[in-house]
């Protein structure tokens, strides 16, 4: 009888990076909400909500750049660059698991590594997360900011309110990346593998060998 | 009593001003004549009336296309005389230069068709007139005796006191005794600013929680500053204020000032002026008088205040200072069906109960912050909207005289048959305040029909909504706004909500917006299933972004999509999973053990 494999994905700085980040970016969703629909939160201070999405958004940035230095200092950023080579027939085996392996019981199409932790969709979301959305919302959030001390730097884009729009979509997008994102961690080789691993830093792998990811 | 009253006002000359020999228009002493007093012939023996003439635009105030006759019968005598009706009113330096100036006994004497004595009646407080026949006056000539070449020396002259401005322009109360306020006065009804160092609990006003109420009606007065503080003549020395934009850029203080003999004898009379809203006259003076930040740093005393930067340059002083209005303000004013004699409907803001009903509440209220697009940038002042419904008529919308329409109304001082029953629904045969409004079609047609045969071509109703702005009133740093919620949120924020703008609305009146200068009005203006007329107020104007107002739901509702989308769809692929898992395996427990 075949027994599951453990492996050793993330070390101690890349989890606390990763739920710093996390915490990080749910609490600038909760103060962001307060601050756009105080309506919807009046337990919440409105200056609080400012001052705390303020300093939740440093500590973000902040965690961002080290993590940004980690990762290029590391060599780890290479496994958020898609391969070019066998890029998209990956990429379509992946979805292919996602709307219809999956629920025929059958194994991931590629097997996690320590050195390959990403399927080629994640490293395209999360190349889109990384290099659009994350730089997206953090230009905009410091465009805001800064406006408030030289407005002529949001009228030069558009003017607050549209700095401002741009900045909610962002946060909404962010909020349902975080929903799919934590579904999408109960699809390893137990529903809560994947989780595990970014507490623990040791993932629970299937005996059987797929292919590896490239 | 009379008699001692008489003879302490006869005993308080002027300090300063010399005896003046009172000459008619013709340059010869009253004393002699006995004809009415001509102050550009008195005063401007020594004082040059012609360039004061010319530099006052107090003359041009006020009228618009309305003549002397108009101003007479629709009780609009405010008007200072001189400029336009210079022929027929003479610019009456005693006004604002003589000390209890009877204002009243001018609008009388106006009132009565007699302007020529309109100055003359504004002696009446010194014992020289009395009044004659008529609605003219007579000269008492035994306090006229030797003056004619020594002058009156018990002619109380003065420096304008603030009081004097507060004849015409609002409620201005510097007495010990509790302020009162008179809902008749013109001009501070349309905002219910009042302009007193009293506190407000120590007024005899019914305010509403007044015993809390310790801050005074307006700080500056408490701290006994007057008119002339920030409105000073232009070329007054001791108030010499050169705009920055028209000091040469090299020079930090300009030295140069009229000695005060200079002065006294040409001072203009084009007071310093903000950016009026409502007038158009003068408009080459706006933005010449001191703005709060002349005297203030406001950067010294906001420290508590996050953005601080961002609020000062996106709210005016007053948004925060005037933080509530605690007198009464006019909310509408129905000229289309006046009283009997001739007076209009008023509906006002700020007052619980009828207004002259004994148990009658000032509730006061919260201005709405509207947008004003200044030449130095644009903020959120406070302001007080009111509409006004009269009729027009021909092809210029020329004015129908209320009197007109009165008469129409109530020949012989009652009111018609004909408009009793279509008004009058409980029967008692009178109108009582919700009954006199032309709330039909029918009843605006009844009166049309009754303006026509009086000679009034094509007679229609038509409405204005005027924009008054608040810079009075104005409340220390301790009762101003703090709070965040106040603007900071998408319900009934004092920027984005429902202001009503009358109860009753004529039938078929349209709408229009009077001058507004450079106020914004984004918002829309509906009509209740009631029939009242709102106006509903938005923060959406360009060049403002106010976080938190609920503006661009849009991309909320996208935003819930996307959420509820993503929900959804991990939903149904999660369910999915777990019924396949379940179809594969019928014994999931051992399949979970052994995946």
């Amino acid at each position: 009888m075949s027994t599951a494999r453990r492996l050793q994905l993330y070390t101690l700085y890349e989890r606390l990076w990763h739920w710093g980040q996390a915490l990080g970016i749910l609490a600038l969703l909760l103060s962001g909400l307060a601050i756009r629909r105080p309506d919807l939160l009046p337990f919440v201070p409105f200056a609080a909500a400012v001052r705390v999405h303020d300093l939740l958004a440093l500590l973000l940035i902040s965690n961002a750049a080290l993590g940004l230095f980690f990762y290029v200092t590391t060599g780890t950023v290479r496994q958020l660059l898609p391969e070019p080579r066998d890029f998209i027939s990956l990429s379509v085996r992946q979805a292919h698991y996602y709307l219809r392996g999956i629920f025929r019981g059958e194994p991931h199409p590629l097997e996690k590594r320590a050195e390959a932790r990403l399927n080629p969709l994640q490293r395209a979301t999360y190349l889109l997360i990384m290099n659009v959305l994350l730089p997206l919302q953090v230009l905009t959030g410091l465009l805001m900011w800064a406006g408030t001390r030289w407005p002529w730097l949001t009228d030069a884009v558009g003017g607050a309110g549209l700095v401002a729009l741009v900045h909610a979509m962002g946060a909404w997008a962010f909020a349902s990346f975080i929903v799919a994102h934590a579904y999408l961690t109960t699809t390893g080789h137990k529903p809560t593998s994947s989780i595990k691993a970014m507490i623990l830093g040791w993932e629970e792998l299937p005996p059987e060998s797929s292919e590896e990811i490239a | 009593m009379i008699l001692a009253l008489l003879g302490a006002a006869l005993a308080a000359p002027s300090p300063m001003h010399p005896a003046v020999p009172l000459l008619d228009l013709d340059g010869h002493p009253v004393a002699v004549t006995l004809a009415p007093v001509s102050t550009l012939q008195t005063c401007g023996a020594c004082h040059d009336t012609d360039y004061i003439a010319s530099h006052g635009y107090h003359s041009e105030a006020g009228l618009d296309d309305c003549l002397f006759e108009r101003l007479r019968r629709v009780g609009g005598t405010r008007h200072v005389g001189g400029g336009p009706l210079a022929d027929t009113v003479e610019l009456d330096c005693f006004l604002c230069h003589l000390r209890d100036a009877d204002v009243e006994a001018r609008r009388r004497t106006l009132a009565a068709g007699q302007p020529a004595w309109a100055a003359t009646a504004t002696l009446a407080q010194t014992g020289l007139v009395e009044p004659a026949a008529d609605g003219a006056w007579a000269w008492r000539a035994e306090t006229l005796a030797d003056t004619a070449a020594a002058g009156v020396e018990q002619l109380p002259i003065q420096a304008p006191a603030t009081e004097a401005c507060g004849a015409c322009h609002g409620t201005i109360w510097t007495s010990d005794e509790p302020l009162q306020l008179d809902l008749e006065a013109p001009c501070s009804t349309s905002t219910g600013q009042v302009f007193s160092g009293q506190r407000l609990s120590d007024s005899a006003l019914p305010l509403a929680d007044k015993e809390a109420l310790s801050r005074p009606w307006d700080v500056h007065a408490e701290h006994l500053l007057g008119c002339v503080a920030c409105h000073p003549s232009p070329n007054n020395p001791a108030f010499f204020h050169e705009p920055q934009a028209r000091r040469p850029g090299h020079l930090r203080f300009d030295g140069r000032r009229l000695d005060l003999g200079e002065y006294l004898e040409r001072p203009s009379h084009d007071f310093a002026k903000g950016r009026s809203l409502q007038y158009t006259v003068a408009e080459d003076l706006d933005g010449s008088m001191r703005r709060c930040e002349d005297c203030h740093d406001a950067s010294q005393a906001h420290a508590w205040l996050p953005r601080r930067g961002a609020h000062l340059r996106a709210l005016a002083c007053e948004a925060c200072h005037v933080p509530m209005v605690y007198a009464p303000a006019r909310e509408s004013l129905d000229w289309t069906l006046p009283a009997p004699d001739g007076r209009p409907h008023q509906r006002w803001r700020g007052i619980d109960g009828d207004p002259e009903g004994p148990d009658t509440l000032f509730t006061g209220y919260q201005p709405l912050l509207l947008v004003r697009q200044d030449p130095d940038g644009t903020r959120l002042f406070p302001t007080n909207l009111t509409t006004t419904f009269f009729w027009v008529q021909g092809d210029d919308d020329a004015q129908v005289d209320p009197l007109l329409v009165a008469a129409a109304a109530a020949p012989g001082g009652t009111w018609a048959p004909a408009l009793l029953a279509l008004l009058d629904q409980d029967g008692d045969g009178d109108l009582a305040q919700d009954e006199a409004v032309l709330g039909t079609d029918a009843a605006v047609q009844w009166l049309a029909d009754r303006l026509v045969e009086a000679g009034v071509p094509a007679p229609r109703i038509q409405g204005e909504l005027r924009v008054f702005g608040l810079h009075h009133g104005v409340a220390e740093g301790e009762w101003a706004t703090r709070a965040c919620s106040t603007c900071h949120t998408a319900v009934e924020s004092q920027v984005g909500r429902n202001v009503e703008l009358a109860r009753h609305v004529p039938a078929g009146a349209s709408l229009s917006l009077a001058r507004a200068g450079a106020v914004e009005l984004p918002g829309r203006i509906e009509r209740s299933a009631d029939g009242a007329l709102f106006y509903l107020s938005s923060s959406r104007v360009p060049g403002l972004y106010l976080p938190g107002d609920g503006a661009s739901r849009w991309v909320d509702l996208l935003g819930v999509l996307a959420l509820l989308g993503t929900v959804l769809g991990v939903g149904v692929h999660g369910g999915l999973r777990i019924l396949s898992r379940r179809r594969r395996s019928p014994h999931p427990k051992c399949d979970r053990r052994e995946p």
